[in-house]
């Protein structure tokens, strides 16, 4: 199978201006191997990269940020497709907090709150029993919970085998598509765009809304609009109400509300 | 950084499995450089590529003869006219069975082999002054980044700098597309008429599977993946195990040294998603249970 990329990616990374042209081949036959190829280079005519990581470093102490736009052009046995992406990785700090939020657009507001939690922290408390997870938290959470909610994979054009993305119900691997990140990385069979069914009544709970670490299994390390911080551990989950909005968490999940039973983590 | 400069790389990445090769990955490229703006393009140097691709052949030949998993890495590159090599080879220390330490330290000392103490430096005190977090260090201990090479990947002269004392002064970049950071090139720490009493009973270190160190907090984690439980003349293998201390506490920990630095090969280390190759000495080193 011969796989070929290439792409034009604007990038702003710490301060930096990356304009980034690039085109590359991946065969794998058993062993793996890619190279850069000549190409005629894809351009991207405009891109709001520096205004939007301006907007972003005005919201709070900025540890690390990366914002980015790009097109890319994909061929694969013979099937072409482009795609065009965003991405937004920033932490903010705040003495030994950190907040991080990833989005795969640049609507800004789940920084912002972020960002406000962040200003407001006080210091760990106990979980409640019941949390409410905001949108881009659900997101992140949705990988670690297949197999224990209803969840599906979304229809969508591609994927990295060039392969159609199938609706399917994800119960347990193997996965019916394939990831690929980068011309540079060997496919892996992965749940693609994650959505989870709705269900339940959301209630008033404290609403967590920024991570302050990676999803770690079941466990959460959140911050709630009031500036709690808390170490949530999962264990039910009571009601759904989903966004159409994309995050780039693992393959792809949807936003996600979701009111959860829960418990303090121990570290 | 200067005002205009030309990068240009030539790499490959690969990996092997019992002497078969699993991946190979090629790349290469040239940034155009002026101020904070980075203009990248995976154009080819045909003069790097073959000189990447020679150093690269001689690691092969060691690849294909060892039993274990090894991952080979060369890389040439130009800053404007000054060029210069990199290559590393690693081997995963095989995981091995033996007893289960209940709390990782028990309360022993540790003596760290093979130059392993420079792992521990690392991240104590290399990761730490890159975020100009410093720690006082024993008067006979000397931890210098020293770089082996003239000029740097954003087109400034190199020099040691004291890590005890001062961030790393060299930036660094993986590849063309990357920005360059100030990193550690070659950590070479030295004792100087350090006390040397060796504890009967002790854990010795072999080897290190990795180290990370947290800015916002201080603490410094290693997994520990070959160790010995060490009695006298009594000796038990360890399972791996991980420490986690705060920097401070690591540099209040060391009571000894022994020799010269002992070269730790293998280094790769990870920040900002690009990997790069840190050479590592330290002499024979003895810290206090961690």
């Amino acid at each position: 199978m011969i796989y070929r990329k290439r792409g034009t990616v604007v990038r702003w990374e710490n301060g930096f201006i990356v304009r980034s042209t690039e085109a590359g081949e991946a065969i794998d036959n058993g062993e793996f191997r890619c190279a850069p190829i000549d190409a005629e280079p894809l351009t991207l005519p405009h891109s709001e990269v520096e205004d939007v990581a301006r907007r972003i470093s005005a919201m709070g102490e900025v540890e690390r940020l990366i914002v980015s736009e790009g097109i890319a052009e994909h061929e694969c046995d013979g099937v072409r497709w482009t795609e065009q992406t965003k991405r937004v990785h920033v932490s903010f700090v705040r003495d030994a907090l950190r907040a991080i939020v990833d989005l795969a657009d640049f609507d800004l507001d789940d920084v912002q709150r972020a960002a406000d939690a962040l200003a407001r922290a006080t210091h760990e408390r106990e979980c409640p029993a019941r949390v409410r997870l905001a949108p881009n938290i659900g997101a992140a959470l949705l990988p670690s919970l297949i197999g224990t909610i209803e969840l599906w994979q979304s229809r969508a054009d591609r994927d990295g085998k060039g392969l159609p993305v199938v609706e399917q119900k994800l119960t347990a691997p193997p996965w019916p598509n394939w990831w690929r990140p980068s011309y540079r990385t060997r496919p892996v069979r992965m749940p693609l765009h994650i959505r989870a069914a709705g269900h339940g009544e959301m209630e008033n709970a404290p609403r967590a809304v920024a991570l302050l670490a990676p999803v770690a299994g079941n466990v959460l390390r959140v911050l709630s609009e009031d500036g709690d911080v808390m170490r949530v551990a999962v264990h039910e989950v009571f009601a759904v109400r989903n966004t159409g909005r994309w995050y780039p968490y693992a393959a792809g999940s949807f936003g996600a509300e979701l009111l959860i039973g829960a418990r303090t983590a121990r570290p | 950084m200067s005002a205009g400069y030309v990068f240009s790389i030539a790499a490959r990445d690969e990996l092997w499995s019992g002497g078969v090769l699993i991946e190979s990955r090629a790349s290469h490229g040239r940034a155009r450089c002026r101020g904070n703006e980075i203009d990248a393009v995976s154009i080819a140097d045909p003069e790097l590529i073959a000189r990447s691709e020679s150093r690269i052949a001689s690691l092969r030949e060691m690849a294909r003869t060892h039993d274990g998993r090894v991952r080979i890495v060369a890389s040439s590159r130009r800053v404007n006219t000054y060029e210069r090599d990199e290559s590393v080879i690693t081997r995963p220390s095989p995981r091995r069975s033996g007893e289960k330490v209940a709390k990782p330290d028990e309360g022993l000392p540790l003596l760290w082999k093979n130059g392993s103490a420079s792992v521990l430096l690392h991240e104590a005190c290399g990761h730490a002054a890159e975020h100009g977090h410093q720690s006082i260090w024993p008067a006979w201990l000397t931890i210098h980044d020293e770089p082996d090479f003239l000029i740097d990947d954003a087109n400034e002269p190199t020099r040691i700098t004291d890590l005890t004392k001062e961030s790393p002064s060299t930036s660094r970049r993986k590849s063309f597309n990357d920005i360059p950071l100030k990193r550690m090139t070659t950590l070479i720490a030295r004792q100087h008429d350090a006390p040397r009493s060796l504890p009967h009973e002790r854990i010795e270190i072999e080897a290190v599977d990795g180290g990370a160190y947290e800015p916002l907090t201080g603490i410094v984690t290693l997994d520990i993946v070959v160790a010995d439980l060490v009695r006298g003349d009594d000796l038990t293998p360890l399972q791996p195990f991980r420490i986690e201390a705060h920097r401070e506490r690591i540099a209040a920990s060391i009571k000894g040294a022994k020799g010269d630095p002992l070269c730790y090969d293998g280094v790769v280390c990870s920040r900002e998603g690009q990997e790069l190759v840190v050479g590592s000495f330290a002499p024979l080193m003895l810290t206090e249970t961690l």
